[in-house]
């Protein structure tokens, strides 16, 4: 009936029925398309968790904790005291190490003393064998005297011109005079081989000494002690290397540290960053520098800026299993396939003291295409 | 027909959800995320029927073309919209 009141209207109503159905699909395509894309260029997940680097605290002396400054989940600054094992027994050490280092240096003067007391006896006994050398020679000139005179005499007795007496006199001079020579060479031997003695015993205490050039090797040993030991006792006091919050702190004074326990660990606060984890076919879009808005859901309405560090490089592999020495192929028909997904890191860079970051928050992330703008490559510390 | 006091009401509550999530990414709900593309599907579905509704009333949905095109694609124009809307930045 209204159609035969209203022609007119009717045919308008078709016309605009028309178009706004037109637009309808062609909006949907639309706006769809530009989900895709914006979805795509600025890829998002909501697999992401906020951490911070983890530094177990582990006692590299053993001993009694004799003193605990931190409580649990206390923040602490960079060179606080944390704790302190009893340092006594590692004091006296340091003392014993200090009173063998004294000792050292007092044996290696006696050592030289004694050293150069042998290299004076080498040179008094070289002294005395070119004192025995220059006897041989003394002797030998007289020797070779005395051998010619008896020569001489020799004829002048066939032809009575000496006597007898004579002849034997001279005869038992020389014999004397090879006699003493030969006393003097077993002496000069004898000497010589008391400098080769001499001087191995001076070797021997130049040794004792160790010394290699300016370095005194006993002394430097002595002093390495020393050193190990003032280590020692400053590992006693446990300090805080950097800014951070206490955290999983079960114990009290009186526990007994063992070397390479760790007692607690301290949540680094300097850098936080939220592990979102993208699907491979979004890593494309996706480069370190890149600017990221992370959103906590534990505090909804703000947003947190980041930026892109990095993307992992690896992941373990779904499709290798082994199974002794083999790999354990599975019988599958997989006709669907799930993209992987690869870790990026995301330093947080905006703090906030209002809302504190904790390890292990939900977070989401949104990585912009654009580079971060440098003046935000450094935190806002929020102390 | 009841009057139409029932629609302006559900608009409210919608407009109110979705701007009590903000631009948050999630709906947080007793400790449960639900992500932005459910609440998203669900506020087009409530807008398309919303608008799917005014078009009857205003006898246009007749000649809007196959129902089983154009019903879809406006819901898919309301879900997209709102995403675009609230959660694309």
């Amino acid at each position: 009936m209204e159609t035969s009141q209203n022609p007119d209207l009717l045919q308008r109503r078709i016309l605009i029925g028309r178009i706004l159905g037109i637009l309808i699909v062609l909006g949907a395509v639309a706006t769809g398309s530009m989900v895709w894309r914006i979805n795509y260029q600025h890829p998002r997940t909501n697999d992401a968790m906020v951490r911070a680097n983890i530094v177990g605290i582990t006692a590299e002396v053993s001993g009694r904790i004799t003193e605990l400054h931190v409580e649990d989940n206390q923040f602490v600054r960079k060179g606080e005291l944390l704790y302190v094992i009893d340092p006594r027994p590692y004091q006296a050490k340091l003392d014993k190490a200090k009173a063998e280092l004294l000792l050292a240096e007092k044996e290696v003067e006696s050592r030289r003393a004694s050293g150069s007391s042998a290299q004076s006896a080498v040179e008094r006994l070289r002294h005395q064998r070119a004192a025995a050398a220059a006897e041989i020679k003394r002797i030998a000139a007289e020797d070779e005297y005395l051998h010619h005179r008896l020569q001489a005499l020799e004829p002048l007795a066939d032809k009575q011109y000496v006597t007898g007496d004579q002849l034997r006199q001279a005869r038992s001079r020389l014999d004397a005079s090879r006699a003493e020579l030969a006393d003097a060479v077993a002496k000069e031997q004898a000497m010589a081989s008391a400098i080769a003695e001499a001087e191995s015993e001076s070797s021997r205490a130049q040794s004792l000494i160790a010394q290699v050039g300016d370095i005194n090797a006993r002394v430097e040993a002595a002093k390495a002690q020393v050193t190990a030991a003032e280590l020692d006792l400053e590992y006693c006091f446990v300090r805080a290397p950097f800014d951070a919050y206490v955290t999983n702190l079960n114990t009290r004074e009186g526990e007994y540290a063992k070397v390479g326990s760790q007692l607690f660990a301290l949540v680094d606060d300097r850098h936080w960053y939220a592990i979102a984890d993208f699907k491979e076919t979004y890593l494309q879009a996706i480069q370190p520098g890149q600017e990221a808005e992370v959103f906590l859901v534990g505090y909804p309405g703000k947003r947190f800026r980041g930026v892109v560090t990095g993307i992992g490089w690896a992941n373990s592999p779904d499709n290798v299993k082994q199974q002794g020495v083999l790999p354990e192929v599975q019988r599958s028909l997989n006709w669907v396939m799930l993209a992987s997904r690869f870790p990026v890191r995301i330093e947080i860079l905006e703090r906030d003291p209002e809302r504190p970051l904790r390890m292990g928050m939900t977070a989401f992330v949104t990585v912009l295409g654009r580079p971060a703008p440098s003046d935000s490559q450094t935190a806002q510390t929020p102390r | 027909m009841k009057p139409s006091a029932t629609p302006p009401k559900t608009a409210t509550i919608l407009a109110s959800s979705l701007l009590l999530t903000g631009c948050d990414p999630m709906l947080s709900l007793q400790g449960s995320f639900w992500p932005a593309w459910i609440v998203c599907i669900l506020a087009g579905l409530a807008a398309s029927m919303l608008l799917m509704w005014q078009l009857v009333r205003l006898r246009l949905a007749p000649h809007l073309g196959p129902p089983l095109l154009v019903a879809p694609s406006l819901w898919a124009l309301c879900t997209f919209s709102i995403w675009l809307l609230f959660y694309s930045r």
